[in-house]
């Protein structure tokens, strides 16, 4: 049994967290709520040894598995005992190819190396990546990354795992996948800790806790996303007409990674200003690969693609007239280390941007994912007469931000239509588009 | 990164060798010797060797050149070669910018060599050595630093350009300031990635105590101990010239 007694957690001053109490018995699954900066992370870390160890904090209470007393027990100990996945994929990978990344706990525990590949091959089946040992781990789509990680989880398989929005950016049969490896834990016996804004995970839950919300949370600009400031973008140089026109022209188009089997295949298609569009594919299909061959991001390995009818020759900033990309990882449409700096940086590209009426300045290292997301999307009410093309934007999201999100959505469908969007949350509302894609077997299918 | 059948024990040791002897060789023949051996070396080891060799002396040769000129020009004393007014060229200024550049184009390429190399790869070095995993990850991101860094400054400057805003176009001190922040941000996501890396490995065992097994082991072989006799012989070779 985990047991959490007279917990709290303090930031310098800050309480975070306060009292909290919780016995989870062996073979549950606990379901940790809460609104976005609530500290369901810093909880997690603080189970897992990352706090105090790496993050400096203050804890009061225990933190006992079974008769024994997490705290005392050093970080690089803990895989004995636990598991934690963060919500950062990406940081959490960090070897050449999958193969290392599945072995070098199995490693540790010094076992032999004719049972180390075994195990791999039975992890990496349960995930669908027993074709993918060899690849770099950075080639990986968002989801499959997801998956490389419960894979390695799966080979510790230790008494307790700490999942951090282990179902973030999954599609539905990688959802059922992993939902269907957390209820085979279960009845193995584990605890299992699951910190996730996904509805499907209710399901399967045993018991849950809900934390209160941050007694001083980051206040965003949120009236940003309200209906009655959005005539603010008129201000904005329109470079996208309302006039239905042809913005990409995609002939024939291959793509693939290096040492990987191609993407995309003889693909062609014509993209008008004005649809919207939802981009739909099973995880590892190449959607976000797609997205980032249209903004110049990578080139296509044949074909062509022409936008507003002059051949895309790799990333120019004078594309920014005509979309606006924003990538699954949220760091990367961050930029500076503050959310003050970010802004300024906007600034810069959109003279007319008034100040963020902020009385702090925190660091991206002190946000949630869930908030770092919101602050990457500050900026889009001043974008909506640009084409959108969003990779996973509802993703770490909460319920609130979530909706708030739509209604900008929705907004810009009907008003300022124009977007290209991966969102597997999203393919419950599929009458804001006037297209839906499935990126299936190498092509596009039209799916509406 | 190019696959190599050699122990990364023996690449490591053939990096040592030639940065330690272009620091122990004197006369431009056995520099300039120690210099291409380096580029061949590099060449060897990179994907698209042989561009990025030439990609990099050519990036590195004004500052070569520049190096060059000061040590030529301001260099007084020792045996005069040319004279114009105040101007005076030396054979020692001479000798002088030849070994600088020799140098520092051969560590560069040992660099470039070795970067190539990747946390496990060190690992099953200093593994080889009884050296313990620590070292491993430090060498490893230290090598890997300045790579990682300009990969960093590249991606903020390809958010910049999504962003819409062409720094070309910016005014000398917005884009001095522009550069100053993207910099002090790439240092800092350098500095969050290595602890957050040290976290992500520390979860599943690194540092941990105990015995640990090595799934694929490599042994120092034949080969290795062949390849080094050669370079070793070709190096030693180099410095009598």
């Amino acid at each position: 049994m985990l047991i959490l007694k007279d917990f709290g957690i303090s930031f310098a001053e800050r309480k975070l967290l306060d009292d909290i109490n919780l016995k989870i018995p062996e073979g549950c699954i606990f379901h940790l709520k809460g609104p976005n900066a609530s500290g369901k992370s810093s909880l997690l870390n603080a189970i897992s040894g990352i706090i105090p160890e790496y993050v400096k904090a203050k804890t009061t209470g225990n933190i006992l598995l079974g008769n024994m007393d997490l705290q005392t027990i050093p970080l690089k100990e803990k895989y004995h005992y636990l598991w934690h996945q963060l919500s950062d994929t990406e940081a959490q990978l960090f070897f050449p190819d999958c193969l290392s990344e599945l072995a070098f706990a199995l490693e540790h525990i010094a076992l032999p190396p004719e049972m180390i590949i075994p195990k791999i091959n039975l992890a990496a089946g349960q995930f669908g990546l027993e074709n993918m040992l060899y690849r770099d781990p950075s080639t990986l789509s968002g989801g499959e990354k997801k998956l490389l990680l419960c894979a390695v989880a799966e080979t510790i398989n230790p008494l307790l795992l700490l999942l951090d929005e282990p179902l973030n950016g999954l599609d539905k049969q990688a959802t059922d996948l992993v939902l269907k490896w957390l209820k085979s834990k279960k009845e193995q016996g584990k605890i299992i800790i699951v910190a996730d804004h996904n509805p499907l995970i209710d399901a399967i839950v045993d018991g849950s806790f809900t934390l209160p919300e941050n007694p001083r949370p980051l206040k965003l600009d949120n009236s940003l996303f309200m209906k009655t400031d959005l005539n603010l973008q008129n201000k904005q140089d329109c470079a996208v007409g309302h006039l239905p026109e042809v913005l990409y022209n995609i002939e024939e188009l291959s793509f693939a990674y290096p040492n990987a089997e191609l993407l995309v295949k003889d693909l062609s298609l014509n993209i008008m200003n004005t649809e919207n569009i939802l981009l739909q594919g099973k995880n590892g299909a190449g959607k976000s690969t797609l997205l980032k061959l249209l903004t110049g991001l990578l080139k296509p390995g044949k074909g062509k693609i022409s936008l507003k009818g002059k051949q895309l020759q790799g990333l120019d900033s004078k594309n920014f007239a005509h979309f606006y990309y924003q990538s699954q990882i949220t760091r990367e449409n961050l930029l500076g280390i503050s959310v003050k700096q970010n802004w300024l940086f906007w600034q810069l590209a959109i003279l007319e941007l008034n100040d963020l009426t902020l009385k702090e300045d925190p660091l991206f290292t002190e946000l949630s994912a869930g908030q770092q997301k919101m602050v990457s999307q500050q900026i889009l009410p001043y974008l909506l007469s640009k084409f959108w093309i969003l990779d996973e934007p509802f993703a770490s999201l909460d319920e609130n931000a979530s909706k708030q999100l739509l209604q900008l959505l929705q907004y810009k469908s009907q008003n300022y239509p124009g977007m290209l969007i991966v969102s597997h949350f999203l393919e419950e509302h599929r009458e804001l588009f006037d297209r839906v894609l499935s990126l299936r077997n190498q092509t596009l299918q039209e799916e509406k | 990164m190019k696959k190599s059948s050699l122990h990364p024990l023996t690449h490591i040791f053939i990096v040592l060798l030639l940065s330690t002897f272009v620091f122990i060789a004197k006369t431009p023949a056995s520099l300039l010797c120690l210099t291409i051996l380096a580029m061949l070396y590099a060449g060897w080891r990179m994907e698209n060797g042989w561009q990025k060799v030439f990609q990099t002396l050519w990036h590195t040769l004004p500052f070569l050149l520049i190096l060059a000129f000061f040590q030529i020009v301001f260099r007084r004393k020792g045996t005069m070669l040319w004279s114009y007014g105040i101007l005076k060229i030396t054979r020692e200024g001479v000798l002088i910018s030849v070994q600088l550049a020799a140098r520092l184009l051969t560590v560069i390429y040992c660099a470039k060599g070795l970067a190539v190399m990747n946390y496990t790869e060190f690992s099953k070095a200093f593994s080889a050595l009884r050296l313990p995993e620590e070292l491993s990850f430090m060498l490893s991101y230290a090598i890997h630093l300045v790579p990682k860094f300009l990969s960093q400054l590249k991606g903020f400057v390809t958010g910049l350009k999504l962003r819409g805003i062409d720094a070309a176009k910016l005014s000398l001190s917005k884009r001095l300031q522009v550069y100053k922040q993207l910099s002090i941000t790439a240092l800092a996501e350098l500095i969050r990635s290595s602890e957050t890396a040290a976290i992500a490995l520390e979860l599943r065992g690194f540092r941990s105590e105990g015995k640990h097994s090595i799934l694929h082991q490599q042994k120092f072989s034949y080969r290795d101990l062949l390849c080094l006799l050669i370079f070793g012989a070709l190096v030693v070779l180099v410095i009598r010239i």
